[in-house]
């Protein structure tokens, strides 16, 4: 006899007491992600401070760092949660009020890889994020020191330390060589 | 008191007895592999049948299954070891394979990604490849029944099942339709 799993929902991921761990829901199933180690959130705090400072200064949207979860889709429901995100303002204005998770993907996503991170499982993640409204993802991989840029529709970059983060239209005029991200050490 | 462990020769890894795992030589170090899943090996055969088969009739060079080992790098000795591998025919002396790994970089390499698989452990072997003269590398992903097209200093292509694979200009004039490789039943 085959076991049909009972699913989760948002709402009940959004209840699930604080232990810890992170986790996301992939279309009703809980995955749970040990923490981060430390160098992880450090790469993922440098592109936000660089971004906070040009966002802010020209009011152009949040940028908001891991602990927040995107709803990609519903019933079943698929929660996930970036490294880091930018939302634009015209974004934000458009959602208007929402209650619980953010409906939808950010504008620009930053995935931080860890050594342990499946390639299918983060493949499948990113298609999950340009599927669903995301026009800009970096996947920052810190052992050989690259980050893949992905956009929908469009042939994969990846950048070396002799190349700059662009914010291209999604933070017009943003940029960020990728060896300030690396070599800070 | 550091230990620097004994590193690996090229040699001493090819004289290894066969245990059913896979190997390969990074700077020295010996990685294991599992053996690839059944999915796996279907890919890797698509691949010698319709490639082996125009290479063969167009007496282009080689083509390498099974995961026969490449020499990328000497002291310490680096033997990468592709799911499928095309090597042109003036590479090789009189045509011929040698006995031991090949000393030459294949001019085309696919590898077929497994669930367990980890991200940073394939950018990093796909990064080596293209570093070591391979002009052209498929990278396969039964998952999302994609492949990625990577060419060295070039955007990545992800084709998906209406796409064709291409040899261009490194096995000119053969093609593969990506729903070929992956609808066989």
């Amino acid at each position: 006899m085959a076991i049909t799993p009972k699913l989760m929902t948002a709402a009940e991921l959004a209840d699930l007491p604080d232990d810890g761990m992170r986790y996301e829901l992939a279309r009703g199933v809980l995955l749970t992600m040990a923490p981060p180690f430390d160098e992880h959130g450090r790469l993922a705090d440098r592109i936000g401070r660089s971004l906070d400072h040009y966002v802010d200064a020209r009011q152009l949207g949040e940028v908001r760092r891991a602990g927040v979860g995107y709803l990609l889709t519903s019933r079943p429901d698929t929660v996930r949660e970036p490294d880091l995100a930018f939302v634009s303002m015209a974004h934000r204005e458009a959602l208007g009020q929402y209650r619980g998770y953010f409906p939808g993907s950010p504008d620009l996503v930053v995935e931080v890889v860890s050594t342990n991170d499946r390639l299918t499982r983060v493949a499948a993640k990113v298609a999950e994020w340009l599927e669903h409204g995301a026009k800009l993802v970096f996947v920052v991989n810190p052992r050989c020191k690259i980050v893949d840029v992905h956009r929908p529709g469009q042939p994969t970059r990846t950048l070396g330390l002799d190349d700059t983060l662009n914010g291209e239209d999604v933070v017009p005029g943003w940029s960020m060589p990728v060896r300030d991200l690396f070599d800070q050490e | 008191m550091a230990i620097t462990p004994r590193l690996m020769t090229a040699d001493e890894l090819f004289n290894l007895p066969d245990d059913g795992m896979r190997y390969e030589l990074i700077r020295g170090e010996l990685r294991t592999m599992p053996p690839g899943g059944g999915e796996h090996g279907d890919e890797s055969s698509i691949f010698d049948g319709s490639l082996g088969m125009f290479v063969r009739a167009h007496k282009l060079g080689r083509v390498y299954t099974n995961e026969t080992g490449f020499v990328l790098a000497t002291t310490p000795d680096t033997v990468r070891a592709p799911d499928v591998a095309f090597v042109r025919r003036d590479k090789l002396t009189d045509g011929r394979s040698p006995r031991g790994y090949l000393r030459v970089s294949p001019d085309l390499a696919v590898e077929v990604i497994s669930p367990n698989d980890r991200y940073t452990e394939v950018a990093e072997k796909i990064a080596e490849w293209l570093a070591h003269g391979v002009r052209l590398l498929f990278a396969v992903d039964p998952r999302r029944k994609s492949v990625e097209v990577h060419r060295p200093g070039q955007p990545t292509q992800t084709l998906g099942l209406d796409d064709v694979l291409d040899g261009e200009d490194v096995v000119p004039g053969w093609t593969l339709a990506v729903r070929d490789l992956f609808d066989q039943s």
